[in-house]
């Protein structure tokens, strides 16, 4: 029998069938509903997870906590010297290159030539190194511009980033970007912000008493009472002492950024709980050019800090950026390395002791984005070959548990749909038994068993593909719903998707796939039965 | 002399097995040859319908041996026997049997949707209206049972019959459901179509008149042959 035909008479028997058949269906479109919204959210959250909080592709390798460093034995360098990963210098004395055995160093500190290293792998697309601050610090300010009783104080957590690692961009460019959804924009500092050192400008602005003193947007130096400066005669001829008065320096606050997981938490927890102003595309210039205090050295948690005397500096927020610290804040990392000398361990001479030297020749971490999925596993045994490891970020638990939750709720939805497909498989059998006399006669003008059969779950099966697109027509009317009531009631909390559903075509296609299979095993035993049916005895009188 | 198309040799068939063993036809011999017309005759439950049954193929749990058209069917497989239904045979029943949900020309074409060869759809239904002609329905081409009277409605299961050319005609009681002018109108087309086109019909009737107009009258009584009364020269 050709399928057109077959799709004709099918089509027509449903036709016929359609109100049994539409009771029937009901069944399989509700767990199709619920395969396709359960799936599709589980996929939707795991994207937040893997894309926003989480991101798969993101590496941090990170110095081992305790290191070994241990050199490889000769003989497992002979192993590895076939390996084409490695270059061997083809000297005569069989020396090998510098490359080469950085390669098979257990090493104990991220160095430039391990950063060099892990950019130069195949399976990095981008790598860049952060320094962390190694003392501690606190943040104070914020009380004018959020307009505030009290300014608000926090300890933070800091690190520095190169500043070619980021996206900074022109008037035109951050106009762009702020048309863009919060997940798509592309600048990490917007106009008229920079993120860099200052240093060297500053030499060229001028003195202070107080912040009124200096340009716009920079600061007066004033807690900064170490470094006081002697302000040249301002009438040469006058007696120099009795003219000597302490000025400070005017200067550039160090730009700083902070993450758009810290932005998600202000707005979602913070911000609310406290009644400050969410940051939002509309607020965002309030926030940007923020400055504030920090107080180096110091710490809210312990009375035992460093050392060293601590002081102030102004910072300045310049952008929200996904490649700043999640829970802190980034400054250019010049600035980090300064500041980590300046707050190192020292000896007498007050020159830095050498164990203490690591902390501003060397980097923190270095953040590292893969290629693939797939070549995460083999980027991470080499970066462990080298002696170092990754950051855990529970992603991975976080990812079990999601996938455990939506697993559940499929395996719930395949129970619906297992249990419908019985029903189908028991209207099949009524329609069956009221079509006994068609079989028969069917079978009298030359179908064979398997066109009888073929008849039948083909029916099943067209019925199984319209159950599919209503079960997913539904799912998708419901996530819609859903995520209408998380941005329009639900309050605010942090990573608030712009969707909590994903529908990838390979969901949209197998809950298709999955109506029609289902409908088709319902319909296969009655199918079965209905072929060895007798056409003499269908044929009998009722 | 023209060679049997059915040959029908020692044929019993029973129904259930040990007590409730109902036995309906007992060594039934029979030929009949091409082109002929046959009506069987006898009271309900005299193992007519069962005898039509076996020559058409669709029972073949039985005793004896029924060759059609050179094939025995007791030996033929599933596939084959749907085949040999599909081109030999053409069934005609007492309650038409026409799917409802079809056209007439759908119920005539049915046939050919189980055919194991491919044809055009505009062929097919092209042969459709040829038959339909045949048995005068070219104004109900497009109209369903429903809407047919019951002169028309066995007309279109002649149709249907009639569309794959067969060789045998096997009718059941044809005109069990109509009255008697519309019975005889069928009966005239039987007729027509076993004169001019040379087709085997065999038909079970109650009805003398249907009988005497056959060329040979096959009486059973209690799944046996009493009598054959020939019209013309006798066959045997």
């Amino acid at each position: 029998m050709s399928l057109t035909k077959l799709l004709n008479l099918v089509i027509k028997n449903i036709n016929r069938n359609s109100k049994q058949l539409i009771l029937a269906s009901i069944g399989i479109v509700i767990g199709l509903w619920a395969f396709s919204l359960f799936l599709s959210f589980g996929l939707g959250i795991t994207q937040v997870v893997e894309g926003k909080i989480f991101p798969w592709d993101k590496i941090e390798v990170i110095p081992r906590a305790t290191n070994l460093a241990t050199r490889r034995q000769g003989n497992k360098v002979n192993e590895f010297c076939r390996h084409d990963d490695f270059y061997i210098n083809d000297k005569p004395n069989g020396t090998l290159n510098r490359e080469f055995s950085l390669k098979f160093k257990q090493h104990k500190h991220l160095t430039n030539e391990i950063v060099k290293l892990i950019k130069n792998r195949p399976e990095v697309k981008t790598a860049y190194p952060k320094m962390k601050l190694t003392f501690p610090a606190i943040a104070e300010g914020g009380m004018d511009e959020l307009h505030l009783s009290h300014p608000l104080r926090t300890e933070i957590f800091a690190d520095g980033i190169f500043p070619e690692n980021l996206v900074q961009c022109n008037e035109k460019e951050s106009e762009n970007d702020l048309q863009r959804v919060r997940g798509e924009r592309e600048c990490d500092v917007l106009h008229p912000y920079k993120f860099k050192n200052f240093d060297e400008e500053d030499k060229e602005l001028g003195f202070c008493k107080q912040h009124n003193d200096c340009k716009q947007s920079v600061f007066c130096n004033l807690k900064q009472p170490s470094r006081v400066w002697i302000f040249p005669l301002q009438k040469p001829n006058t007696n120099p002492h009795k003219h000597k008065s302490y000025y400070h320096r005017c200067y550039h606050a160090v730009p700083v950024l902070v993450s758009t997981y810290l932005l998600e938490l202000w707005n979602g927890s913070v911000a609310p709980a406290h009644g400050y102003p969410k940051i939002s595309k509309e607020t965002l210039g309030t926030f940007l050019g923020l400055s504030f205090d920090v107080h180096l050295g110091q710490s809210m948690f312990s009375s035992k800090s460093v050392n060293i005397k601590p002081y102030t500096k102004r910072f300045q927020l310049v952008g929200i950026s996904q490649k700043a610290i999640p829970l802190g804040i980034t400054m250019p990392i010049s600035y980090a390395r300064e500041l980590n000398k300046h707050f190192a361990g020292k000896d007498e001479a007050k020159d830095v002791i050498n164990k203490e030297k690591h902390k501003f020749n060397t980097y923190s971490s270095v953040v590292v984005h893969v290629n693939s999925k797939n070549n995460i596993t083999t980027f991470l045994a080499y970066i462990n070959r080298l002696g170092f490891t990754q950051k855990d970020t529970n992603a991975e638990t976080i990812g079990l548990v999601i996938l455990f939750v939506t697993g559940i709720l499929v395996f719930i939805s395949f129970v619906i749909i297992i249990i419908a497909a019985i029903n189908i498989a028991n209207t099949y059998f009524m329609i069956i038994s009221e079509r006994r006399r068609e079989i028969g006669i069917m079978r009298a003008i030359g179908a064979n068993r398997s066109n009888i059969r073929s008849i039948f779950i083909t029916e099943a099966a067209i019925l199984g593909f319209i159950d599919g697109i209503l079960g997913l027509i539904l799912g998708f009317l419901t996530s819609k719903f859903v995520d209408w009531i998380i941005w329009n009631v639900v309050p605010d909390f942090p990573f608030k998707p712009a969707s909590a559903f994903s529908y990838p075509l390979w969901l949209v296609l197998s809950t298709v796939l999955f109506g029609v299979i289902f409908c088709m095993f319902g319909a296969l035993f009655p199918a079965n039965h209905a072929s060895k049916i007798e056409p003499s005895e269908a044929l009998l009188p009722k | 002399m023209t060679e049997p198309i059915i040959k029908i040799s020692k044929v019993n068939k029973s129904y259930g097995t040990g007590k409730a063993r109902n036995q309906v036809l007992y060594d039934i011999d029979l030929n009949i040859k091409s082109g002929e017309s046959v009506s069987i005759v006898g009271t309900s439950g005299s193992g007519k319908t069962t005898l039509l049954n076996i020559i058409g193929g669709l029972d073949r749990r039985y005793d004896g041996s029924c060759i059609v058209n050179n094939k025995r069917i007791e030996k033929m497989s599933e596939k084959q026997l749907s085949r040999f239904r599909n081109e030999t045979i053409g069934f005609v029943f007492q309650s038409f049997n026409l799917m409802e949900h079809l056209t007439s020309w759908e119920n005539v074409a049915l046939s050919s949707y189980f055919k194991g060869c491919k044809i055009k759809g505009t062929d097919i239904q092209k042969r459709a209206i040829e038959v339909l002609e045949r048995v005068e329905l070219n104004d109900k081409i497009n109209a369903y049972p429903p809407n047919l009277s019951g002169g028309q409605k066995q007309r279109v299961a002649i149709a249907r019959a009639l569309f794959n050319n067969p060789d045998i005609l096997l009718c059941d009681e044809p005109t069990g459901n109509l009255d008697s002018k519309t019975g005889r109108n069928v009966i005239e087309l039987f007729h027509e179509l076993n004169i001019e086109d040379k087709i085997t019909v065999i038909v079970i009737t109650h009805e003398e008149r249907v009988s005497k107009g056959t060329d040979r009258s096959i009486q059973l009584e209690d799944g046996k042959i009493q009598s054959i009364n020939t019209k013309t020269a006798p066959v045997k």
